[in-house]
């Protein structure tokens, strides 16, 4: 499933609290922390569009 | 069935055997089979055999860039076209694409027609990308390089001047070729000899390397220089679909593609190599290295099915409310960490199933990696409803 819009990013932990390399990209994409990844890709850019992500709960 | 002749003659002189008598190529020169460089078709799923995210695909328009149907081909769009499209998986049984042995082709219907009047920056076009490491063999950024051939077959409603353009995004240069149209709805030929570049190596690794646009139309942005481009130069956004007529202006008009090869070197219809047919196996374990998913082939993503399902084993303590993992293999090694998108058996995208064998399944359920890399994703459903047997289906998505 493409990810057309990005409307929220949340850091994926493990129960013992250590990242993951995975976002959580409306709420349901696992995208990894992988430069040659095309939708980290998109994460970068909605980043620099000043939106935030979130800290993983 | 046995052979009544064998062409011995043939065989001698390096020719292509021909059973019963028939009619083949003279000789390996004249097809061009001791001309390529390679072994594979340098393009994945040229003939449009595999498709296995649909088959076709209503309402593509603005904001819908990326892979509908067809694995490899890409729909891209700029600014805010107002043109829709339909992308399908045509199934072809008549026609000369047909007879030069293609059944399937991409069709772009339009659904909703441009014309251009919000022109400017508007763009939809047909992309193919190769990665980088996959490139090298046209010897790109250097003294020997080689020339390009682009073939592929082509039916459109509309006639008169196309563009196709090479683009190397490692070093943002480009060249475009126009080509013509010349009967409407009609299964033309083409084949497409571009220039050799000794400027700008494309580089190796498994990033975007050379790409390959079919222009469908364009505003005025992009086609408004003084001429095409039709060498190799620093992308000139004006230059590169100038003249391209617009495949957008009617509800009427349609826009098919199949038969698409890549050659090392610059061929004519005459002597232009063969086209590698692949069978189906080997297409799509090349398609997933860019995209795999556990829906059958054929079954839309999200449908609700447990065909195709992964599932955990029993649960090594038993039954369990909390944590639950499990780790899948992919079928070959994906060009870069994929994004992975969970569904149940019920088609609730970023949730798993959690069943607990004799009292029944419980979907909807909690559902995430714990670790992710080009050969495997680790899972984890990490407490929900009490289960011994974690189940989901997948997709991975590692495209360029």
């Amino acid at each position: 499933m493409e990810i057309k819009i990005i409307s929220t990013v949340k850091k994926v932990n493990t129960l013992e609290g250590e990242f993951t390399n995975h976002y959580l990209v409306n709420g349901i994409h696992f995208v990894p922390k992988d430069e040659e990844n095309r939708d980290y890709q998109k994460i970068l850019l909605w980043v620099a569009d000043d939106n935030t992500i979130e800290e993983a709960d | 069935m046995a052979l009544s002749k064998i062409d011995v003659a043939n065989m001698v002189t390096g020719a292509t055997p021909v059973a019963n008598g028939g009619t083949g190529q003279t000789t390996f020169a004249a097809a061009g089979l001791d001309k390529r460089p390679n072994a594979k078709p340098l393009i994945i799923n040229g003939d449009m055999a595999v498709s296995q995210r649909s088959t076709s695909v209503t309402g593509i328009g603005n904001g819908d860039n990326g892979y509908h149907t067809i694995d490899r081909f890409k729909f891209e769009e700029g600014s805010t076209p107002a043109a829709v499209w339909t992308m399908t998986q045509e199934s072809l049984t008549s026609g000369n694409a047909y007879t030069a042995g293609f059944t399937k082709a991409l069709k772009m219907d339009c659904t909703t027609s441009d014309d251009l009047s919000n022109s400017g920056d508007i763009l939809n076009v047909i992309k193919y990308a190769t990665e980088r490491q996959d490139t090298h063999l046209f010897k790109k950024g250097t003294a020997n390089a080689e020339k390009y051939t682009v073939a592929f077959w082509i039916k459109a409603t509309k006639t008169g001047t196309h563009i196709c353009e090479l683009r190397d995004s490692t070093n943002d240069r480009a060249v475009s070729v126009a080509y013509t149209v010349s009967t409407t709805n009609t299964w033309e030929h083409k084949v497409l000899n571009f220039p050799a570049d000794t400027t700008g190596a494309i580089g190796t690794g498994n990033s975007k390397g050379l790409e390959i646009y079919w222009c469908l139309h364009h505003g005025g942005n992009y086609g408004n220089g003084a001429s095409l481009q039709t060498a190799w130069a620093g992308s000139a956004t004006n230059k590169r679909y100038k003249g391209q007529v617009n495949n957008a202006d009617s509800t009427s008009n349609n826009w098919h593609l199949t038969g698409v090869q890549l050659e090392v070197g610059e061929y004519s219809s005459t002597t232009l190599p063969p086209f590698q047919h692949e069978n189906f196996i080997d297409n799509l374990k090349r398609c997933q290295r860019y995209y795999e998913t556990t829906f059958d082939y054929g079954t839309a993503i999200g449908t609700s099915t447990s065909v195709g399902m992964i599932r955990s084993g029993g649960n090594q303590g038993g039954r369990t409310s909390g944590r639950m993992g499990h780790s899948h293999t992919y079928h070959t090694l994906k060009r870069a960490v994929p994004t992975v998108t969970f569904y149940d058996n019920s088609g609730n995208a970023g949730t798993c199933a959690r069943i607990d064998q004799g009292s029944g399944t419980g979907s909807n359920k909690n559902m995430g990696v714990a670790t992710g890399a080009r050969t495997n994703v680790q899972v984890t459903s990490t407490g929900d409803s009490t289960a011994d047997v974690m189940s989901y289906h997948f997709e991975a998505e590692s495209e360029l």
